[in-house]
């Protein structure tokens, strides 16, 4: 898509949520062995990441986000116009978890409320959405709800992926007002990646059956079965290299900034080898590239705000920041966005107990 | 075997200079001297060809060369005297 620009909207605040245990080399070393782990972790730049035990769902990651948020912003409930989703490992097949969502936050029946399937693009992908919609309506306010739990579609033993993810949530609170600078947006789609990360069966095209769930092995000695999340490292490294930076200098172009004049990139944290390249093929010093990866992973469609919140969270706090947001992935799909936010609200990631959100949440539906 | 008398010189924009260079950063990734990486340098499992050194491969040609050659394509290859092949029909385009 060419550049879109949406004018007149604000970040108020971002908050980002966890679950409160984390794996990390010790756990990786005890089915991987030393050696693997090693390797594997020099690349991925991931040392530990927080991932949910008891089956934690990304809205509860997201929820308790809110909670906090709407505290923080003093944000009466039923000022939220409408209530975007974000997520590929939604609760149910259907109702749409946003629905879930509108109740668990006690907003009113005249919020508009969605969910979106989408991964490392789905930050900018839901950014875009919610600035359209308090751009073009006579909408107020809208909550953007982010959040994966990646680690419950990984096989333990697939090297490639088991490593690498991490679970998160997040809320961003988006408002109308009058004399906010535009957020210009490059979003892009190619659907030829489609197998090169993709959880192949367990839906509607591959429906689950006894054989789509036994684990085998596969290439490199992974043990995977068919419902469990395939990544091709090397496909995903190609994708990214061909298409992020130009995606990066397209909208530094039209945003007529130029790289100095960046207060930071927001990368999707896919990995840190590819963080890497990027910030060296843009020739962008690497403080100006923050990596959440070596104590969070890449946590799919929360690490773009979750690394705001994390290396960026003191500066937006008191003052405005220049920056360009760029997820990636999944699909293929991008997106890229240059905005001016801040001071605003910002905290986290706050820890969520496994059990007592869990729990609560199954009792309720039961 | 065959040859060892190192790379085969490639053709057009790929220069030499450049060639050099990526042999250079290359041969670290198979824990051998540069020295060692004749095109008849075998790519398979014994020689640490996983993975993680195709897109190792890959980002070294994205910065000498400024090509993207696929990990498919990379996978068929058997030997460094191919990824050479490769890089040298993909400048040809």
């Amino acid at each position: 898509m060419a550049i879109c620009s949406v004018s007149n909207v604000k970040i108020a605040g971002i908050s980002a949520a966890i679950p409160e245990h984390f794996r990390s080399r010790v756990d990786d070393e005890a089915i991987f062995g030393k050696e693997v782990v090693a390797k594997i972790q020099q690349h991925s730049g991931v040392l530990s990441r927080p991932v949910t035990l008891s089956g934690l769902c990304a809205s509860d990651l997201c929820f308790a986000a809110a909670e906090r948020l709407l505290e923080n912003l003093n944000w009466h409930r039923e000022s939220i116009d409408a209530l975007i989703f974000v997520t590929q490992t939604p609760d149910y097949v259907l109702p749409a978890t946003s629905c879930v969502l509108q109740e668990r936050l006690g907003l009113t029946k005249r919020c508009a409320a969605f969910d979106v399937n989408l991964g490392c693009s789905g930050y900018v992908y839901g950014l875009w959405l919610a600035g359209q919609i308090l751009a073009s309506s006579s909408m107020g306010r809208v909550l953007l709800l982010v959040g994966d739990t990646i680690s419950r579609i990984v096989s333990p033993m697939d090297r490639a992926a088991a490593m690498l993810f991490g679970d998160a949530g997040s809320a961003t609170a988006l408002e109308s007002t009058d004399d906010e600078a535009p957020m210009l947006f490059e979003l892009g789609t190619d659907g030829r990646g489609r197998d090169r990360l993709i959880v192949p069966a367990g839906s509607f095209r591959r429906p689950h059956t006894d054989l789509t769930q036994r684990r085998t092995e596969r290439e490199g000695g992974a043990m995977r079965s068919d419902e469990d999340l395939f990544m091709d490292g090397a496909e995903v490294f190609s994708f990214a290299i061909r298409e992020v930076a130009s995606l990066i200098k397209n909208v530094l172009s039209h945003a007529d900034w130029s790289k100095e004049s960046l207060d930071a990139l927001i990368l999707h944290q896919a990995n840190e080898f590819i963080l890497q390249h990027l910030a060296k093929r843009l020739g962008l010093p690497r403080e100006k590239v923050p990596s959440t990866l070596e104590n969070y992973g890449n946590t799919s469609s929360a690490s773009i705000p979750l690394t705001m919140v994390v290396s960026l969270g003191e500066r937006l706090k008191v003052s405005a920041q220049r920056l360009v947001l760029a997820g990636f992935g999944v699909g293929w799909s991008w997106g890229a966005v240059g905005l001016s936010c801040g001071p605003m609200s910002i905290e986290g990631p706050l820890v969520v107990q496994d059990e007592i959100i869990g729990k609560s949440e199954e009792l309720r539906c039961d | 075997m065959g040859r060892s008398d190192g790379p085969i010189p490639l053709r057009k924009d790929v220069s030499q200079v450049n060639l050099e260079a990526f042999l250079q950063e290359l041969a670290p990734l198979f824990s051998i001297e540069r020295e060692e990486l004749t095109d008849d340098f075998a790519l398979d499992p014994n020689t640490n060809w996983d993975s993680l050194t195709i897109i190792s491969m890959m980002a070294l040609m994205d910065d000498h060369f400024e090509v993207e050659i696929s990990g498919e394509q990379l996978r068929r290859c058997s030997s460094i005297g191919d990824v050479l092949k490769l890089l040298e029909q993909s400048k040809e385009l």
